[in-house]
């Protein structure tokens, strides 16, 4: 653009500049105020920063045993649901975008059925049945309402990842002398491949800071970061721990958004999404 | 030596309609046909059923002499070349070329040396690791048909290959694929909609309309003695005038001109 500035001059765009501004300050400040609090060993009124830096709290979080279960929770529990979701999901959504069978569209679109309603009341009725399961406090009875949130993302985006793969490609490979299977794990695979694996990231990181059905079922015996980080906030007369406990949990998502990038080709979110 | 034989293939989809409806043809060896028709005419279904992506109603498809409908397409001594190149992009050149003789499990020395050669018969040497969308449509049809001849298939079939590309460039492709079809010999099944593509470059043209063949013939025979009102007006460009005949004169409003044909309705055809 500098370069072009005597030829045809950039306009300010003041509405974009705008945008900007606003979208910094509802995203960042909170962000940087959370931040700030972790790091601050002496912060009290009426400064605008803190008196004294430091890394008190995070050695003093780090060395509670709750935080290290919760941290370990939450890791096998997202990775138990992330596989077992794509290993019942996947298959589903490959019949769901290619076999015709009866009730398609109905089974289809009950996966919506989970979202569309306020989403406690479905928890409240299904931690009934659990009840009776004696399945309440247990980590596989958090596994089973967690993969219930995974089910909308893990069948729609496949499926609509599966739909989008040319039938040509595979027409093609069979042509050259593939398998039905083989054009499968060949063609079809690596060509819907970026798009779910932008479901499973999805699947993942929704699970890691998944928190109703967590604490409905888990409560109190299975407890994940988010749900220790709310009873921090809550019960601590210490901000510190609930801001550097909040500053931990950034890393998942921010280690998923740089996986994202790499993994992910252009476009293939909207891909998934139909675009 | 690959001879292609069609005898009476209908094919049916769900309803009454006849995509194709008992078509026969007999491909000689070598030999360079075009199936030409407006869209709809049934020229793709015929070929796909061939290459063994639709099943024929009824009839049947020999390559050989050898039934070839039972087989799925993997099993057939055909190559297709999809008319959007359905290369895949996930793999680059070399890669889209050598996926059949992988598959085939062929030696690495030899699967180099074949795509190589192959690579130079469509003009494609040092492209081997581009990645598809880095190459022109034109180049992108090179490498299809490339894919298709590394693995010598008895029959070559094309699939309207030169619809997205512009005209300039269809006209040397054109040239070029008529060109290696008659350096490798290879028996070849062409689907156009144009007719300056099936006339510049088939052996035999046959023109489909609804499913039925309406005439089979060489380029200046089919040119010159269409057979039915429909390849009149399909084939060049052709003044159609309604009329009657009565004593060896057909006329219409003002117009007369002698024709030595049977008396009664009458079209007068004329070219510019």
């Amino acid at each position: 653009m500098a370069t072009e500035g005597f030829v045809a001059r950039p306009r300010i765009d003041w509405i974009g500049i705008a945008f900007a501004v606003v979208l910094t300050l509802v995203i960042i400040f909170p962000l940087l105020v959370v931040g700030t609090w972790a790091f601050a060993n002496v912060w009290r009124y009426p400064n605008l920063v803190p008196q004294e830096f430091g890394l008190r709290y995070w050695y003093q979080t780090l060395a509670r045993p709750d935080v290290w279960q919760a941290i370990t929770t939450s890791i096998s529990l997202a990775v138990s649901v992330t596989a077992i979701s794509a290993v019942v999901c996947l298959p589903a959504a490959f019949a769901f975008a290619r076999l015709q069978f009866p009730f398609r569209s109905l089974l289809f679109f009950s996966f919506i059925a989970g979202q569309a309603f306020p989403k406690f009341g479905l928890l409240v009725a299904i931690a009934g049945i659990f009840l009776s399961l004696n399945l309440i406090g247990t980590f596989w009875g958090v596994v089973l309402i967690q993969l219930v949130g995974t089910l909308l993302y893990m069948i729609w985006i496949p499926v609509a990842a599966f739909q989008s793969v040319d039938r040509r490609m595979e027409e093609a490979a069979r042509d050259v002398g593939a398998s039905p299977l083989r054009v499968f794990w060949s063609i079809t695979l690596p060509q819907a491949g970026p798009t779910i694996a932008a479901a499973v990231l999805l699947t993942f990181v929704n699970t890691f800071y998944e928190t109703e059905g967590a604490w409905l079922i888990g409560a109190p015996q299975v407890r994940t970061m988010p749900i220790l980080m709310i009873s921090f906030i809550n019960n601590q007369p210490v901000i510190q721990y609930g801001a550097v406990l909040s500053v931990i949990l950034w890393l998942p998502s921010f280690f998923a958004l740089l996986f994202a990038r790499r993994v992910i080709s252009g476009g293939s979110f909207a891909r998934g999404f139909g675009a | 030596m690959s001879v292609l034989d069609i005898k009476g293939v209908t094919k049916q989809f769900g309803g009454a309609v006849r995509a194709v409806d008992d078509f026969s043809l007999t491909v000689g060896d070598g030999e360079l046909v075009c199936l030409l028709g407006p869209s709809g005419s049934g020229k793709s279904t015929l070929l796909r059923m061939i290459g063994g992506f639709e099943t024929p109603s009824s009839g049947s498809i020999t390559i050989d002499g050898e039934e070839v409908i039972h087989l799925p397409p993997e099993r057939r001594p055909t190559g297709m070349v999809f008319q959007s190149h359905a290369l895949w992009t996930h793999m680059n050149v070399f890669k889209n070329i050598a996926f059949g003789l992988k598959l085939r499990r062929r030696p690495a020395d030899e699967i180099k040396r074949r795509v190589d050669t192959v690579m130079e018969l469509v003009g494609l040497t040092g492209y081997g690791s581009r990645q598809t969308h880095q190459l022109s449509g034109g180049q992108q049809q090179r490498v299809a048909l490339a894919r298709s001849l590394v693995l010598e298939p008895k029959i070559l079939l094309l699939d309207e290959p030169f619809a997205s590309l512009d005209q300039h460039l269809r006209e040397r492709l054109r040239e070029e694929v008529r060109d290696i079809q008659q350096r490798l010999k290879i028996t070849t099944l062409f689907v156009t909609h144009g007719q300056d593509e099936a006339l510049s470059m088939a052996d035999r043209i046959v023109v489909l309309h609804d499913g039925r063949m309406e005439q089979v013939a060489a380029p200046d025979m089919l040119y010159r003695e269409p057979a039915t009102p429909f390849v009149a007006g399909f084939i060049g460009t052709m003044n159609l005038i309604e009329g009657n005949v009565s004593g060896g004169n057909f006329s219409r409003l003002g117009f007369s001109h002698a024709l030595p044909v049977a008396d009664g309705p009458a079209i007068f055809a004329v070219r510019p």
